[in-house]
């Protein structure tokens, strides 16, 4: 076992940090979207975690949702139904798409929480929405406060975005070493310590992490002379995908994924009210949600330039598209995307369900990769 | 099992007048210069006959191309364009046609000087409106309302939209985006509003609702005294052209018909065998199944889908009433919603669901089995779920389907 599954991954799999929790009496909030503002549950005592299904094969689901829907969806709603998620406390989520918003529903119907609550994005960004976010994060406080009887006071709203934006610092810096050339560390393992971030409380996370950046930077390099790419996405928590990509000579050098770095491509400005900070940290623009958006640009434009920003810095040589056919966020872009970003880079669009097709997947990557190296 | 003559209500033959009556203001307005918009459905309409902008609506054409049996052309091209399967039928004729208009029903929709993305029912409906504007090199402007929970509206009424309670900032919010669309019409027309005009069109819009929601709670009258075509073309209307005068002229004269109906209690067939909730989009392509299902004496007095595109209006409150919109059946946490559909279904006295999944559709076909289990758990009614998808036949085997549908029915015996 290398040290990334010692450390990071089995917080994940193994659920170590939450186990060590529930025994201690904490509660414990599972959220459907990276955009879940967490630092306010974090804020209120509570542990914030996401929820991903592990599951592939579908038993209970598909009595409770249409077939086609995004793997993210019907995967973490299996496991729900399933027991998986029994330590739960609660839910929270993000109306951040058609399938998140009746997800929620269905959850707390089917599954059960003891508290719910449902952020609403105002899906847009301008001074209007964020009035109208910090308004909504304002009530979402209060709704914690009164459930589980705790004042969530301005300084501990400090506290915890000053710990959830180390975090974001720690998780640039891990991404900007797999980003060098060579890599020093792969997206496997890369992907191993996110899921990591969001199985256990930020502080320890963070404690975690800026260990291991400290090792890691002292460490040797990868193999070198793999092709470099950068991988586009939504939600991605499997890691034996990128294994296998990775295993066709590839380093997976930069990511857009939900479950990557737009999890922390943002900043919250400490110097506003802590909830208007967070109003404005998760509504700015380029990195948030994906239905949100500003007036006079077209949102994918947006999307666009940071995959660009993320290619220049990373030197990727080529770009895999992890496409879902149940993803609508996705389906709706996807051909401009291709055209768009094929104009820059060498192109590979990989439809991904499960279970995995995966001798399917290395015939095409490896063509991709000996596509590139001509 | 026995089939009985349908005696619809006959709201049809004013359609063919009315539809005529837009296509020639739209037709005057392009010659005028006016601009033209794409929009989607339950958009500010009023705002189109306020500012005199030509309003299309790709999601009525593509219904349209469906019902005309072309849409097939038109989904193969988009699925050429690298789309796919799982994404809204009315995206996909959409699309075909812009891209290839030689194949696409005639006649097509005049290219957009922009297109209004807009979030009162789905979040594809924005990005619809981006692929729209993309692909003409126009504008887009995003009009954007919350999603409703449950404690911000309480209990509320599916037909009138009329909510226990409002939260204040969610009103206020939608509101606001009423006034900057206002602003962008005016930027776009290079005219002020006109506030008599707006008056008189808020007003018309407020006629019009009140006669729509009427005709809807009417259908809820046993016997049932309206057929699913008689109520085809509502959604056009309440999406579309609130605040027209052919809308109100229309859904009037719809009004007289169904009041004398029920005034008789004449249903639509002589022997109401079942009285069904049918939701989902209507599959336009095959209207005959619903021909099909009441001919076997199976009737509807309650459709959530045609009764999202209803809301009753106050001209003393006009942008809150453009707002209200958004409480709509698709907008609404599952919970609220559901507690508003059961309570009409114990009004209307059903006695079960056929509902079609619409392939695609998210918000609608994700809220097919939460229904079904909660008229079951209240009410102890069953229900039959259906893939329907609203533009292609392909994807529809209709015979199976009136198999499935004549069993359920049978069981329901």
């Amino acid at each position: 076992m290398n040290e990334v599954d010692k450390k990071f991954y089995e917080t994940y799999s193994k659920k170590t940090k939450i186990k060590e929790y529930q025994r201690s009496g904490k509660k414990i909030l599972g959220s459907f979207c990276s955009y879940t503002p967490e630092e306010i549950i974090h804020a209120a005592g509570l542990v914030p975690i996401r929820i991903f299904g592990e599951r592939t094969d579908m038993e209970e689901v598909n009595t409770h949702v249409s077939s086609w829907i995004c793997y993210y969806a019907r995967r973490a709603l299996e496991d729900g139904l399933r027991g998986d998620y029994e330590f739960l406390d609660g839910i929270v989520s993000v109306t951040s798409d058609d399938t998140n918003m009746p997800m929620y529903s269905i959850w707390k119907k089917e599954v059960g929480a003891n508290y719910a609550y449902l952020v609403q994005l105002p899906f847009a960004i301008n001074e209007t929405a964020i009035k109208f976010y910090t308004k909504i994060l304002k009530k979402f406080k209060r709704s914690l406060e009164e459930f589980y009887s705790v004042e969530i006071t301005d300084q501990r709203l400090k506290d915890s975005i000053k710990i959830y934006n180390r975090s974001r610092a720690l998780l640039q810096e891990l991404y900007d070493l797999r980003m060098s050339t060579p890599p020093k560390i792969s997206a496997s393992d890369t992907l191993k310590i996110m899921l990591a971030s969001y199985s256990m409380l930020k502080e320890e996370f963070n404690d975690l992490l800026e260990g291991y950046l400290t090792d890691l930077k002292e460490s040797e390099p990868l193999n070198d002379g793999k092709v470099r790419v950068h991988v586009s996405g939504t939600v991605l928590h499997d890691v034996e995908l990128l294994e296998i990509i990775e295993g066709c000579g590839v380093d997976i050098v930069s990511d857009d994924l939900c479950t990557g770095s737009r999890y922390f491509s943002f900043n919250v400005d400490e110097t506003y009210e802590p909830i208007e900070a967070l109003s404005r940290g998760y509504l700015s623009s380029k990195t948030t949600c994906m239905t949100c958006s500003r007036q006079g640009v077209y949102p994918l434009d947006e999307r666009l330039s940071y995959i660009r920003d993320q290619i220049k810095a990373s030197g990727a040589d080529g770009a895999i598209i992890l496409g879902d056919k149940g993803c609508d966020l996705c389906a709706y872009e996807l051909p401009t995307m291709r055209k768009e970003l094929g104009k820059d880079i060498p192109l590979l669009y990989l439809d991904v369900d499960f279970p995995l097709a995966t001798e399917q997947y290395k015939t095409r990557v490896e063509a991709f990769v000996e596509s590139i190296e001509g | 099992m026995e089939k009985q003559e349908v005696n619809h209500l006959g709201f049809g033959k004013f359609f063919g007048p009315t539809y005529k009556k837009h296509l020639m203001r739209q037709k005057e307005f392009l010659d005028r210069g006016r601009p033209c918009g794409w929009y989607f459905g339950y958009h500010p309409a009023e705002m189109n006959y306020v500012f005199d902008v030509v309003n299309i609506f790709p999601e009525q054409y593509s219904a349209y191309c469906a019902s005309r049996g072309d849409s097939g052309n038109m989904i193969d091209d988009y699925l050429s364009l690298g789309y796919g399967s799982f994404l809204c039928d009315y995206f996909k004729c959409s699309v075909g046609a812009i891209d290839k208009p030689e194949v696409a029903t005639k006649p097509l929709m005049p290219k957009p000087d922009f297109t209004v993305d807009h979030h009162t029912i789905c979040l594809g409906h924005r990005q619809m409106a981006e692929v729209h504007a993309r692909m003409y090199g126009v504008p887009r402007f995003s009009l954007t309302f919350p999603y409703l929970r449950k404690e911000d509206i309480g209990s509320y009424d599916q037909i009138t939209k009329v909510t226990e309670r409002m939260d204040e900032d969610v009103l206020e919010y939608a509101v606001s985006i009423i006034h900057e669309f206002i602003s962008f019409l005016e930027k776009m027309t290079g005219e002020e509003m006109d506030e008599d005009k707006f008056k008189s069109v808020m007003k018309t819009s407020e006629e019009t609702t009140k006669h729509f929601t009427d005709v809807l709670k009417l259908f809820m009258s046993k016997p049932t005294p309206g057929s699913q075509r008689d109520l085809a073309n509502f959604p056009f209307i309440g999406f579309f052209i609130h605040g027209s005068e052919y809308g109100l002229e229309y859904v009037e004269k719809c009004h007289e018909l169904i009041k004398e109906r029920v005034k008789k209690r004449e249903g639509i067939v002589q022997d109401e065998k079942f009285r069904l909730i049918t939701h989902g989009i209507m599959p336009w392509h095959t209207l005959s199944l619903y021909d099909y299902m009441e001919e076997l004496g199976a009737t509807f007095p309650l459709n959530p889908y045609a009764n999202c595109s209803a809301v009753l209006h106050d001209s003393k409150r006009p942008f809150e009433s453009m707002a209200r919109r958004m409480s709509n059946f698709c907008n609404v946490e599952h919970e609220g919603m559901l507690d508003a559909l059961i309570k009409n279904a114990k009004e209307s006295k059903v006695d079960g669901a056929i509902l079609f999944e619409n392939t695609g559709c998210r918000i609608v076909s994700l809220v097919m089995r939460p229904i079904r289990d909660a008229l079951y758990e209240e009410l102890g009614i069953p229900s039959l779920i259906v893939e329907a998808p609203q533009c292609d036949p392909r994807a529809m085997p209709v015979e199976r389907m009136k198999t499935q549908i004549e069993a359920f029915l049978e069981s329901l015996e």
